[in-house]
C-alpha cells in the first residue's frame, strides 16, 4: 500500500513535538522556591561573614603581639630560605622584622588580607548554597 | 516573536516565560529526539529550563539565543543517556515499537502517517534524527546547527543527508514521493 506523500512537507510537520503545557507553570514554580531557598541560605550564611575577619585578626594578633614568633620566621626560618634564592630579599626580611615600620607593614598587610578574603569568600557565595543545598 | 536579551540577562520572568512559551516545544523536541522517553524528557526539559535560566548570563551572543538553548538542550539529554545508557530510554523504546511492530498496515489504518513517520524517524542513529529535526525547525542555518550539535559544517549536511535518506528506506514500503 503506497501513499502519495511530500517528504519534506511531512519532516516538517513532524519536526516539533508537543510539549506539556504545565511545564511553564512547573518552571515558574522552580524559580520561586530557588528564590526562597537563596533567601534562606543568606539568613543562613550571613553570620559567616566574620570567618574572613577571624582569619585577619588571628594574623594579626600573631604578628602584632606575638612579634618573637615572627621575628623567628622573618629573621630566622624565612630568612635563611631567602639566602638559598636571593640575599637582599633574606636581609630586607629580617631588617623589617626588626624596624619601626613592623608594626605599620603588619597592620596594612593585616587590611590587605581581610580585604582579599572578603572578596575570595563573596565570590564563593554560590559555591557555598551548593555545599548546604547538598548536605 | 521578539525576545530582549539584556531583559533575560536581568533575569525577568516575564521575558523568560515570553521565551519559553514560544520555544518550550522546540526544547522539548531536541530533548525527546535524544533520550526517546516522553517522561524522560519532560523532566530533563524543565532542567534544561532552570539551566539556561540560572545561566543566560554565560550566554556570549555570537550565535543566536536559540541555538545556544538548543546546545544545552542537547548536550544535557546526551549526557543523561550516556550515564542511563543500559537503562530506560533504548529498553522502553524498544519494547514500545515491539508492541507497534504487530502488523504495519493495521497500524497505519489506525493512525495518522504522520504518527508513523514520527515514529520511524525515532528509529535512526541519535545523530541522524536531531539534524534532522534541528534542520526542519526552519530557524537555524547549518552553521547554528554545527553550532549546537558540536560539529562542523560538512558533518551536519552528512547525517542530514544520510538521515532522510535512511528515512525514506524506512518509509519506502509505504510511502510514494511527489514529484
Amino acid at each position: 500500500m503506497k501513499r502519495d506523500v511530500n517528504f519534506d512537507e511531512i519532516l516538517n510537520h513532524i519536526a516539533i513535538e508537543e510539549a506539556p503545557k504545565e511545564l511553564i507553570y512547573k518552571w515558574k514554580a522552580e524559580v520561586q522556591l530557588q528564590k526562597e531557598r537563596k533567601r534562606f541560605y543568606a539568613v543562613l550564611l550571613r553570620p559567616s561573614i566574620v570567618f574572613p575577619l577571624v582569619f585577619a585578626g588571628f594574623w594579626y594578633y600573631f604578628a602584632v603581639f606575638k612579634k618573637e614568633l615572627f621575628e623567628y620566621f622573618l629573621s630566622d626560618k624565612l630568612s635563611s630560605f631567602f639566602q638559598e634564592i636571593s640575599p637582599v630579599v633574606a636581609s630586607s626580611t629580617s631588617s623589617f622584622a626588626s624596624s619601626d615600620y613592623y608594626i605599620i607593614g603588619a597592620s596594612i598587610f593585616s587590611i590587605l588580607l581581610a580585604a582579599v578574603s572578603l572578596f575570595w569568600f563573596c565570590q564563593g557565595k554560590e559555591l557555598r548554597y551548593s555545599w548546604i543545598r547538598n548536605w | 516573536m521578539e525576545i530582549d536579551i539584556k531583559k533575560l540577562k536581568e533575569k525577568s520572568e516575564d521575558e523568560f516565560e515570553k521565551f519559553f512559551k514560544n520555544y518550550i516545544n522546540r526544547i522539548y523536541t531536541v530533548v525527546y529526539r535524544v533520550v526517546r522517553n516522553p517522561a524522560t524528557a519532560e523532566d530533563l526539559t524543565q532542567e534544561v529550563m532552570m539551566k539556561v535560566y540560572n545561566n543566560i548570563h554565560k550566554f556570549k551572543e555570537q550565535s543566536q539565543l536559540s541555538s545556544w538553548v538548543f546546545r544545552i538542550a542537547y548536550n544535557h539529554a546526551v549526557s543523561h543517556v550516556r550515564r542511563h545508557r543500559s537503562t530506560e530510554s533504548i529498553e522502553d523504546y524498544d519494547a514500545k515499537m515491539k508492541n507497534n511492530s504487530a502488523g504495519h498496515l493495521d497500524y497505519l489504518e489506525r493512525e495518522e502517517l504522520s504518527d508513523y513517520i514520527k515514529e520511524k524517524l525515532m528509529e535512526l542513529p541519535e545523530n541522524y534524527r536531531v539534524a534532522l529535526t534541528l534542520y526542519h525547525f526552519k530557524e537555524l542555518p547549518y552553521q547554528e546547527i554545527a553550532y549546537t550539535m558540536g560539529i562542523n559544517i560538512g558533518t551536519v549536511k552528512t547525517y542530514i543527508h544520510r538521515g532522510r535518506n535512511e528515512l525514506k528506506g524506512l518509509l519506502e514500503e509505504f510511502i510514494r514521493e511527489e514529484r
